[in-house]
């Protein structure tokens, strides 16, 4: 059985495999463009997935699910930085802040396993535009070793160099917090789960 | 984008200002200010058409926790969930003495 995490892009054959019939119209608008959704982070009972819509708009957001079975293709965060996906979009979309920094980001995070996610990930996988021009560029990075606070500031303070700001997601598991929230902290981080979100003293236990 | 305001009459002042929270999608900036004035919130959300759902979670939030405040919220699409557990964060660090 193939493995789906939360911020994998799943593609599906029409709308007629979200479930439910309370789309609402934008969703119906758009949804066809790409026929892709985005993995949430929430469990996975019966073989549902739990998947998001993504409309052109920030609050346009659709939480459904999908049968297991309706997956034709799964594109995670981390494939569209192994094919350094963003040297195929337009000139235009390429002078985008978010896509314009992708190339240097990447040679910071040349030895970590990083991941695309979000808007700029979205485009990424799909070509439709999504990204904007006060989009953030929302990253996901798997870390072999825990960073100390300082060496986190160090690494956030490189990748926010380029006009624009780069959230990096840690992800261990099923769970992930915000690298900027654990540098800048002096008590306890959120992480998300696949339930409930928790506070903890140290996300690297 | 849509702000919405509300006022409560509480009046278990506090004592410190707190920041909790990141500006990310799916999650939130919470600020608590001491106030002498009727407590206030202010929310700030990319997710329009929630107002009642705001009122919601902070009426809960207010009957349990009657702190008389000045608080900002900023909110990027994030799920009722993250919204109780970053308040209860910024509770632990108005006890939090340090």
């Amino acid at each position: 059985m193939v493995v789906v995490k939360p911020h994998d892009l799943l593609q599906i054959a029409s709308l007629k495999e979200l479930f439910g019939n309370d789309l609402p119209v934008w969703a119906t608008a758009v949804f066809p463009q790409s026929l892709t959704v985005v993995v949430r982070r929430s469990p996975i009972l019966n073989n549902q997935i739990p998947v998001g819509i993504r409309g052109q708009k920030r609050e346009q957001r659709f939480a459904t699910y999908i049968n297991r079975t309706a997956i034709q293709k799964i594109i995670t965060p981390y494939d569209l930085v192994k094919n350094k996906v963003w040297n195929d979009l337009s000139e235009d979309r390429k002078e985008l802040p978010a896509i314009m920094a992708l190339p240097e980001v990447a040679k910071i995070l040349q030895t970590y396993h990083w991941g695309v996610s979000g808007s700029v990930g979205f485009e990424l996988a799909t070509k439709v535009k999504t990204a904007k021009l006060s989009s953030d560029l929302d990253l996901v990075w798997q870390p072999d070793t825990s960073l100390s606070k300082n060496e986190a500031k160090f690494l956030l303070k490189k990748l926010n160099q380029f006009g624009v700001h780069v959230d990096l997601q840690v992800i261990r598991g099923n769970n992930g917090f915000s690298l900027e929230e654990y540098a800048n902290s002096k008590s306890t981080i959120m992480v998300k789960t696949l339930r409930d979100p928790i506070l903890v003293n140290d996300p690297w236990l | 984008m849509e702000k919405s305001h509300f006022n409560f009459d509480t009046k278990e002042a506090i004592s410190k200002p707190v920041h909790v929270g990141v500006v990310a999608s799916g999650d939130l900036e919470v600020i608590f200010r001491p106030t002498n004035q009727e407590t206030e919130v202010n929310v700030v959300t990319g997710s329009d058409g929630f107002k009642e759902v705001w009122g919601n979670v902070l009426k809960r939030f207010f009957d349990r926790y009657p702190i008389q405040a000045n608080i900002e919220i900023n909110d990027f699409g994030s799920t009722p969930g993250v919204v109780n557990l970053r308040l209860t964060q910024a509770l632990e660090e108005l006890k939090d003495e340090k």
